[in-house]
């Protein structure tokens, strides 16, 4: 009798707990956005960074037109130690919301009920004469820029939970070195909530 | 009487079913809540297309005023005006600053310098145009006629070629216009030491696989001889850089 008393006590005491502790399912969403003009954001964007070369011509086709590739290794290009131009896809900073990113080459758009980590890792294709390195990233607010890598590198810890937007700015650099032709560069954003 | 002893027993026994219950219970509660701090993950995905062009740069800077190539004086047509020049060796008037008052040296007919433009083997005089080897740098060329930059991507093999034309007046031949490379040894005077333009390509650099990279200076000599007829001549020359 004791025992059912004990075991009804127990039995209720798990509803109320349950009932009292079952929280909501984790809400978690990761979309982005790059410079196509729609402004839409979605798990699938691509950048079509047009035309460049290793004397930082503009580019002529793309999404960003115009822009110039300035000397690494040395102030001028004809200077021996040039090894290539950088380009800087929108590295102006400041004035992006969650209507549109003007001076960031891609906007992240994090939901989290949780603390999140949000990381970035790269792979590349096309000849080994270009390194997956050659690419890069930086936060808007930011001026350095940080290569991308074929592993996980954090750009977000600890999260806090709620809506949140992040820009990036990108960089390319093309190196005299590097042998003509088509190259791609696919980046996982990756969200994890824990 | 009831057995105080099983009874004790009994108790203890329920008491032990009771604490696993408990226990269990308190273990299901634990993973309840255990069972929501899962991780959970989304990715989402970029495409990034870059198309990267190959770069040939050639270009090339004379003997007019500027001659840094980072301050883009070099450029794919230049001029150089040698101005008045005779049989006699006159000093050079109406040229760019840099050949102005340049004297020509008598010469024969291969080349050798003479001591007197009367001498009668003297035919004609031999100007030569910064002819002293001084070692140019990167970005100026004081002691050469032309400066050469070539720069590009990777390439296979480069061949960096010349070959000129002349028009102008009578007797007077493509193959009096000379260069030579400006770190060869510095001629006392004369000709010999120098190439003779051509009408036909003349190969002047050859190289590859690799970034291609160079930088050349090259001196000019120009032939005036007495048969030549008076009036304005111009060289046309043209380098070309090929690769594969």
């Amino acid at each position: 009798m004791e025992f059912k008393q004990g075991r009804l006590f127990f039995l209720a005491l798990i509803f109320f707990l349950g009932a009292s502790i079952h929280p909501q399912e984790p809400s978690l969403t990761l979309v982005i956005d790059g410079p196509d003009p729609d402004n839409d954001y979605t798990s699938m964007e691509a950048i079509h960074m047009g035309e460049v070369d290793c004397w930082g011509s503009p580019g002529a086709s793309g999404d960003l037109v115009g822009i110039y590739g300035k000397p690494v290794g040395a102030s001028s290009l004809y200077d021996k130690a040039c090894r290539g131009v950088l380009y800087e896809f929108l590295s102006a900073t400041g004035g992006n919301n969650e209507f549109s990113h003007p001076t960031s080459i891609l906007a992240v758009y994090v939901v989290s009920s949780l603390k999140y980590e949000l990381s970035v890792m790269a792979q590349l294709n096309g000849d080994a004469s270009v390194g997956l390195d050659q690419l890069f990233y930086k936060e808007d607010s930011q001026t350095e820029y940080i290569p991308f890598t074929n592993h996980p590198q954090t750009l977000v810890s600890r999260g806090t939970p709620g809506a949140s937007y992040f820009f990036y700015d990108f960089g390319l650099q093309v190196e005299f070195g590097d042998k003509p032709g088509h190259y791609f560069w696919n980046l996982t954003y990756t969200l994890t909530s824990y | 009487m009831r057995d105080l002893t099983n009874t004790t027993k009994e108790g203890g026994g329920m008491a032990k079913k009771n604490l696993v219950f408990c226990s269990a219970l308190v273990l299901c509660l634990f993973s309840v809540p255990a069972s929501f701090d899962a991780q959970e993950t989304k990715s989402s995905a970029v495409t990034l297309q870059a198309d990267i062009n190959d770069v040939l740069v050639l270009i090339i800077d004379g003997t007019d005023v500027g001659e840094n190539l980072y301050s883009e004086d070099y450029t794919t047509n230049e001029t150089c005006i040698l101005g008045t020049v005779d049989a006699l060796g006159t000093p050079i008037t109406g040229g760019d600053p840099a050949v102005n008052n340049q004297e020509g040296d008598p010469v024969d007919a291969v080349g050798n310098e003479l001591t007197s433009p009367y001498d009668s083997k003297c035919i004609g005089s031999f100007y030569q145009f910064f002819k002293v080897n001084d070692k140019p740098d990167a970005t100026q060329h004081p002691t050469s006629a032309i400066g050469i930059y070539a720069r590009g991507t990777n390439v296979l093999t480069y061949s960096l070629v010349v070959q000129a034309a002349v028009s102008g007046t009578a007797n007077v031949t493509v193959d009096q216009l000379k260069w030579k490379e400006d770190g060869a040894a510095t001629p006392t005077a004369g000709y010999a030491d120098y190439t003779a333009f051509d009408t036909t390509q003349h190969s002047i650099r050859t190289g590859g696989p690799g970034t291609l990279e160079f930088h050349l200076f090259h001196d000019y000599g120009l032939l005036v001889e007495f048969t030549d007829t008076a009036g304005p001549n111009i060289w046309s020359i043209t380098y070309t850089l090929a690769t594969t």
